[in-house]
Formats: structure tokens, C-alpha cells, sequence
């Protein structure tokens, strides 16, 4: 475990004092992929005002001193994520609203809006009934803890797969929410694909209530179900992470063009987090099985690169390295304001810096620049930066 | 005037590629003029020919399957999806890419820049006559 009074998201005032700094002094700024510390006890201390029994005593358990391991209750992967804390997964504990979000991303990162998921992380937790109650006490405490009271902020209430009508339900309910901005879905450890009409309800619901859905990539607990040679086989967490989420957000793109979902709900925006955009040129790739196949997905009546163009969105975090960097210039140049939307991942060691994206976005006019800062987010999830 | 054996009136640019009676509906035919591969379709007693050449690779498009295609219409408040055969002996897809046309119209069905050039085709006095 690592330490976990240190806060090592934050720099040093050297740092902070740059010229790309000052370039977004004036210029407001959305982080749609902030994440909370979702097993520290206060958040888990939380949840327990919302749950019955028998998950809030599954929880009181754990949360007993000497009971450390919340193994039991969450799934886990069983990497070495941390390198023995030359890299700690968490940067910091992200419990409260004010001190470990508001300042610390407006400081260092220059964002005005965080957009705050709770990564609950629930996909592999066997029992239907506990997953969905788990999280819908995650969601309450979304809104109790990191939304109520500060109004820049805006949250993405979760949903897990197991049952697709009780999915739809929370949609409904949660949408009535001021600060819930989007439908919030881990891509990894969903047993069927995510575009398979089973979860049509889920998508419905979005549309009915005018949200996005974003999937959130991640080599989490699940992976293991999806890929299981990648997870089992391959030996590192570097060859596991380089693949996880690219894996998992492809098949979920793809599983959604072969389903036609964004057809059977044009009123939906699909956002993906969380695996940079190198990956996005295999979209090029459904492009031409797409028009090799199209009377195996007769729904679609476009390219899916002109659905994308029209209804998708990617974090750009974590931001691919080119070794020559006038490649991620054209990386980012080919979907620009677009598609693209600026996000850190705090506190995970994927963490982006606002300053990092700025260098590439030189050739951007200035309203792509500002669409791939705050334009695209504004829009899609609804918020008013003026 | 062109030299032909059947020795119809024709201008140079004129070539009968078969006899009406040859290409009866559902049949097609792929004849060399000039050096060109031109395929002339009958579909539903109608005359179509476009160049034998795709536009996309420039695979042999008129030696593919003639068939039809899927469509598929999406009810929301059942959430079911239901797929129709259609428009059986109208689409030409091209045996290298699968790429669907219409072969009424040369449309393309998943390319809108990629409509094929439709070349006139008539029946006259019995023969099929293709103008390059």
C-alpha cells in the first residue's frame, strides 16, 4: 500500500510558472476523467448510509482494524501496479471535494470543471443484487459528497452491466440530478460486449434522458474474463496496461457499430476515457470492413468514422509519446476539435498535465484549441462555462 | 458508320455485345470493346452496363455476385431489431471487397464518392448494342 498522506499530484512553484501556464490562465477548462479514491474508508464509511444488509455488514467488516483487505468484497487483479512504489497508482486520496479535486486540479492543471466518476469498478462482483446496490450507494455519494455544495463540479453516475433494466432505472433516476452530466460504464469485465442488444435499455435510457454514455477503459478486475491470455499469459503490468484499455474500448466500439447503436439512438454521444488516441486509427479499419460487410450491419447507414465525427468523443489522456513529437501534432491534428476532450485521470499514475496537451495543439485555430480544452465537454455534457 | 455482322446502322462508337434472346432477365454478359471490359446486365427487363472495373481497386466488379442485401429497421419501444432480404437481383458487389452497388442506378452502397459510370445500352433490332 502506498503511502497515502502524501498529495503527489502536486509540483513544485517552479514548475507551475511557465509559458504554457500562461496560455490557460484565461482559458476555462474541463476535465471530463476525474476519479475518486473509491476504497478509502471514508468513501467505503460513506456508503454504508446507503446500503442494507447484508453488503453494509460485508463492509463493516472490512473496515474493522486488522481486516485490511477489502479483496473479498471488491475483485481485484493482483498486479505489482505500484513497482513497489517507484510509481503509486494513486497519487494522492481523493476523499474530499475541495482540497484533493478543486485545488489541487485548478492549481497544477488549470481546470475550472472537474467531471467526477467514482470508478467503482463493481463489473466482476458476482451476486447481480449486490453489485447494483453497491452502486447505487456509490452514485449517492457521488452526489452527497463530491457534488452537493460545489457547483463547478459535475459527476458521471455509474451503471453496471449485470442487469441492464435495473441499469436503466438508476439512468432515470439519477438524471434528475442538476451536477449528474453522464452515464458512466467500465468497459473491461462486462462478459458480453457492450453494444449487444441486451444492453439497449441502457442506451435508451441516455437518450431519454438527453446524457452521454462514457466508457471508461481500464486494465481493471475483468480483463481477466475478456482477455483472458492477455491477463494470465503475458507476464507484465507494462504489456498488460499497453493493451488493456485498448483492447477493451476497440471491442466496445466495435461491439457497438456491429449492433448499430449509434443508429438506434442518434440522440446519444458516446465518450471513451482512458486509451489515448494512437488507437483511434483502427477506426479506419471498421471503415473498411464496414463497407466489405455492410449487409452484416444493416443499421448503420454511414462510415463508422462519419458516425464518430458526429457522435463520439475520446479523452486524450493518456497522451500517446511519438518519439518525434510533430507526430502526435498530426495525431491529434487528424480528429481534433472533432472529437477530442482534455482530461487528467486524477490522481492515477496516467495522470496528464493540461500544459502537455497545449504543446501539440500549435497548429489548432483557436476555437479547435478551446473545443479540445472545453468546447467538446461544454457541449456534450451540457455545462455552462460562461 | 461501323462494320458489324449484323449489320445494323451503327455509329463508330456503337458495338452489339449479344443478342437480345442471349441476355434474357437475370443474365449478364462482359464484352471486350475497344479494350474496355464492359458488363451489360438485364435486370428485370431492363439494360445496364458499366465498366468491369471497380472503383474502388479497380477489381472485376461486373464478374461478381448479382443478389440482394439486408436492411434493417430498429423498433425503440420493443428494443428488436428486424432484418429484410431485399431488392433480390438488383445489387452487384464486388468479388474482391464484397463492395455493394446498386445495378439499377451504379450507386454505391457504402461510398458515396464511388457511383459507377453507367454507360448507354439499348436492344435494337434484336441485338443488345453498348455505346462507348
Amino acid at each position: 500500500m502506498a503511502d497515502q498522506s502524501k498529495r503527489l499530484a502536486e509540483r513544485s512553484e517552479q514548475a507551475r510558472s511557465n509559458p504554457l501556464a500562461d496560455q490557460l490562465k484565461e482559458v476555462p477548462v474541463i476535465d471530463m476523467d476525474v476519479h475518486t479514491s473509491f476504497r478509502n474508508e471514508e468513501i467505503q464509511r460513506d456508503l454504508l448510509k446507503h446500503l442494507d444488509d447484508p453488503y453494509k455488514r460485508e463492509i463493516e467488516y472490512y473496515l474493522q482494524p486488522g481486516t485490511s483487505s477489502y479483496d473479498g468484497m471488491y475483485p481485484t487483479d493482483n498486479y505489482n501496479r505500484d513497482l513497489s512504489g517507484k510509481l503509486p497508482t494513486e497519487l494522492m486520496q481523493v476523499t474530499d471535494p475541495k482540497e484533493d479535486i478543486d485545488d489541487v486540479l485548478s492549481r497544477e492543471f488549470h481546470v475550472d470543471y472537474p467531471i467526477v466518476n467514482m470508478l467503482p469498478e463493481l463489473n466482476m462482483v458476482r451476486q447481480t443484487d449486490k453489485a447494483v446496490a453497491l452502486n447505487e450507494a456509490a452514485n449517492k455519494v457521488l452526489v452527497e459528497r463530491f457534488l452537493d455544495g460545489h457547483d463547478n463540479f459535475y459527476g458521471l453516475a455509474s451503471v453496471v452491466p449485470h442487469d441492464p433494466a435495473a441499469a436503466a432505472e438508476e439512468i432515470d433516476r439519477f438524471a434528475s440530478e442538476d451536477q449528474i452530466c453522464g452515464v458512466f460504464l467500465n468497459s473491461t469485465g462486462t462478459k458480453t460486449p457492450l453494444g449487444d442488444e441486451k444492453y439497449d435499455p441502457i442506451y435508451r435510457a441516455a437518450e431519454d434522458n438527453d446524457l452521454p454514455v462514457v466508457f471508461h477503459g481500464a486494465a481493471a478486475p475483468g480483463l481477466a474474463l475478456d482477455f483472458p491470455t492477455l491477463q494470465h499469459e503475458l507476464q507484465t503490468y507494462m504489456a498488460n496496461h499497453a493493451l488493456a484499455h485498448v483492447y477493451s474500448q476497440f471491442l466496445t466500439l466495435t461491439s457497438l457499430f456491429e449492433n448499430g447503436t449509434p443508429a438506434k439512438f442518434p440522440g446519444v454521444d458516446f465518450v471513451f476515457q482512458e486509451a489515448g488516441i494512437a488507437w483511434l486509427s483502427l477506426i479506419f479499419r471498421l471503415n473498411r470492413e464496414y463497407k466489405q460487410r455492410r449487409s452484416e450491419v444493416p443499421l448503420l447507414e454511414k462510415t463508422p468514422e462519419e458516425y464518430v465525427r458526429d457522435q463520439f468523443y475520446f479523452a486524450t489522456q493518456p497522451l500517446d509519446e511519438p518519439n518525434d513529437p510533430v507526430m502526435m501534432k498530426q495525431l491529434v491534428e487528424m480528429w481534433g476539435g472533432d472529437v477530442l476532450m482534455f482530461a487528467t485521470d486524477h490522481p492515477h499514475f496516467d495522470i496528464d498535465n493540461t500544459e502537455a496537451l497545449l504543446k501539440y495543439l500549435g497548429n489548432f485555430s483557436e476555437e479547435d484549441r478551446n473545443k479540445v480544452l472545453y468546447g467538446n465537454s461544454a457541449e456534450v455534457f451540457d455545462i455552462d462555462v460562461s | 458508320m461501323s462494320q458489324n455482322a449484323q449489320n445494323l446502322p451503327l455509329d463508330d462508337d456503337e458495338h452489339v455485345v449479344a443478342r437480345s434472346d442471349e441476355l434474357t432477365d437475370g443474365e449478364r454478359v462482359i464484352a471486350l470493346l475497344n479494350g474496355k471490359e464492359i458488363g451489360v446486365f438485364n435486370i428485370d427487363g431492363e439494360l445496364y452496363a458499366y465498366p468491369n472495373w471497380c472503383a474502388h481497386q479497380g477489381g472485376p466488379l461486373c464478374e461478381g455476385m448479382v443478389s440482394g442485401t439486408v436492411e434493417a429497421e430498429h423498433d425503440r419501444d420493443t428494443l428488436t431489431t428486424e432484418l429484410e432480404w431485399c431488392r433480390e437481383g438488383e445489387i452487384l458487389s464486388c468479388p474482391w471487397h464484397g463492395w455493394e452497388f446498386d445495378a439499377t442506378t451504379g450507386d454505391c452502397l457504402v461510398d458515396d464518392g464511388c457511383k459507377l459510370r453507367s454507360i448507354p445500352v439499348r436492344n435494337e433490332s434484336g441485338y443488345v448494342v453498348v455505346t462507348l
